[in-house]
């Protein structure tokens, strides 16, 4: 592991996906102390406001801070994307590990469920789930949860083939070791590297789903500062108060572009063949 | 030496299944291997060898392998238990020496650990005297510095370091039977015989039998007590080691001792066998060896030979055998 964060350091964009990553983490976890306004604090005379040195960013159509929404916002965002990411991996790895192992029927049932799960795009599913369970963070965290369960299935299994069939698997058989073992203990381990790289990638499309369902009005609920329900009320003032929409928008792209570059960096170490000298 | 059987297969047949019809790989196999026994298994790539092994651990998986007979390990049939008994006889009462030691270990765990973990799990002993056997065993294997070694991950050791510590894993349990599976063919030639060593005198300390698989009789001439001759899936010759040696009575065995090379014999040139192992899917009728056999007739084709003690525990499955006794080797 300590190879793995020396290579990353050393990649241009591994280093700069790190930082965003990290400071954005850092600003969620700190934002109750950082943020220069209360998030929440309405006032109706300071509606609108462009960018100053005392509002940085501009208020928005009640008259509160954005800068301070924003540094708020990104505990929904962060919080929503782990969570969401981690229902889809704890579900979906184990599913994925259990089905390539055994194969025979079992498999053969749940990849045919994988397939149809895969061929609904994420964003349909995750609002029909959110229609179906109705409007709220937790119901918001479990349609996207439930969106990536698939991929890792899918994942977890072609890996956990590809790794069931290498001598020291069928040796640690030979020693007389349990399924539920070999599967946790000695496959698992094995296969991390790729699934390293999937989480990180799906935080960012998790960020991007929860704002996008926040933007229709079916995620985190207004008054909460979430990025993609702030841009969302603030698309009406399009024309006469662009910022309401640009920095929440940057905010978003800004995250989901650090995830991102970790997680193509982190596949590009991992993935010997795709390593650079 | 009169002793107990461990290993009793009878009729043991091993056939996979594919789409074009069943491979033969092991066709009517019957042998016996007796407590602290060494046994060799010797026969070309694709003779079957290694799907014996396979099918006494009952590693194939039943779906794509039809499997036949009957294989009677201290006394129970191991074809006949399900798979969690099985789970507690391997590692346990038998266990393997795996081919190539650079795949056989678990990249991601140090190697004290992989010896350990058989200890902590089969054995339930804590994990500080699984510790402390596992590094009295990495220096019974003679691993430099075992203490340290311990927390080496297998690509920070050679291969011969690498395989005295699956030499460790495979008699750290003291099973009653060891299947070595052409253990040092991975190795360099340099270390093998090292190795070799080294697993002779464990086995022997631990008190197993071994099954030496083997393409090698040079390998088989140093290690077992017996030589068993595979081709085709079948058992051609049975005897003890310096009977086969001096007196092979199968044309195939006779065929194998020609093309290893032997110093006490200088004047004689290596003779190659023509031809190769027949296709297993439809082997040839009669006698599997008569495509190439020096020695056929016309009865080789029409009736298989049997696997008969024509000497005293010396058996042989070749109808030109006494023909062959006649002929000096």
């Amino acid at each position: 592991m300590n190879e793995t964060l020396r290579l990353l350091l050393k990649h241009k964009g591994g280093l700069i996906g790190l930082c965003i990553v990290l400071g954005s983490v850092i600003t969620a976890l700190l934002s109750n102390f950082i943020t220069p306004y209360n998030p929440y604090d309405a006032d109706l005379n300071r509606a609108l406001q462009s960018p100053s040195i005392k509002y940085p960013l501009g208020t928005d159509e009640q008259g509160r801070d954005i800068l301070s929404r924003i540094i708020y916002g990104s505990r929904f965002s962060l919080f929503i994307a782990f969570t969401s990411v981690a229902i889809g991996a704890l579900i979906g790895i184990p599913i994925g590990l259990i089905s390539g192992y055994y194969g025979g029927w079992m498999d053969y049932i749940v990849q045919r469920i994988t397939d149809i799960l895969l061929a609904l795009p994420g964003i349909v599913l995750a609002l029909a789930l959110v229609a179906i369970l109705g409007p709220g963070l937790m119901n918001l965290i479990i349609a996207i949860g439930i969106g990536f369960i698939p991929t890792y299935i899918r994942l977890t299994r072609g890996v956990t083939l590809q790794v069931k069939s290498m001598e020291y698997i069928v040796a640690a058989k030979m020693l007389g070791l349990s399924n539920f073992r070999i599967i946790f203990r000695h496959i698992l381990p094995n296969i991390l590297p790729p699934l390293t790289v999937q989480l990180t990638l799906h935080i960012g499309s998790a960020i991007l789903g929860a704002a996008g369902l926040g933007f229709l009005g079916l995620g985190v609920q207004p008054p909460h500062p979430e990025w993609g329900a702030m841009i969302g009320t603030g698309r009406s003032y399009i024309f006469r108060a662009p910022h309401l929409v640009l920095f929440p928008g940057l905010a978003l792209f800004l995250v989901v572009l650090g995830f991102n570059l970790l997680g193509s960096a982190l596949q590009e170490i991992l993935d010997p063949r795709l390593r650079r000298g | 030496m009169n002793m107990g059987t461990l290993l009793d297969i009878r009729n043991l047949y091993v056939y996979y299944r594919t789409t074009r019809g069943y491979i033969k790989a092991v066709d009517g196999v019957t042998f016996k291997l007796a407590d602290h026994e060494i046994m060799s298994i010797v026969g070309e790539s694709g003779s079957g060898k290694s799907t014996l092994a396979y099918a006494l651990m009952r590693l194939h998986d039943p779906s794509q392998v039809y499997i036949r007979g009957k294989v009677i390990f201290n006394g129970t049939d191991l074809l006949s238990l399900n798979e969690e008994e099985m789970e507690k006889i391997r590692g346990s009462l038998i266990s393997i020496v795996p081919q190539d030691p650079n795949t056989a270990l678990n990249p991601v765990y140090p190697v004290g650990e992989q010896i350990a973990e058989l200890f902590r799990y089969k054995q339930d002993l804590s994990p500080k005297e699984a510790k402390e056997i596992s590094i009295k065993l990495m220096q019974r294997v003679g691993i430099p510095d075992a203490e340290k070694r311990y927390y080496d991950y297998p690509h920070q050791l050679s291969g011969g370091m690498k395989q005295r510590i699956a030499i460790s894993i495979a008699i750290a349990l003291k099973p009653k039977l060891i299947i070595a599976d052409e253990p040092t063919s991975a190795l360099d030639v340099t270390v093998q015989a090292r190795i070799l060593e080294l697993l002779l005198e464990v086995v022997k300390e631990v008190g197993s039998s071994m099954l030496m698989i083997t393409h090698d009789l040079g390998v088989a001439a140093e290690v077992s007590d017996k030589i068993c001759v595979m081709y085709a899936g079948k058992v051609l010759e049975i005897a003890q080691k310096d009977e086969i040696l001096r007196r092979p009575l199968h044309p195939y065995t006779r065929a194998l001792l020609n093309v290893v090379p032997r110093f006490h014999k200088s004047e004689k040139r290596l003779f190659p066998i023509p031809g190769s192992v027949p296709n297993l899917l439809s082997p040839p009728p009669g006698c599997r060896f008569y495509p190439r056999c020096p020695y056929r007739s016309n009865t080789c084709t029409k009736k298989e030979p049997r696997l008969i003690e024509v000497l005293q525990d010396h058996w042989v499955a070749c109808s030109m055998w006494s023909k062959l006794e006649e002929v000096d080797f």
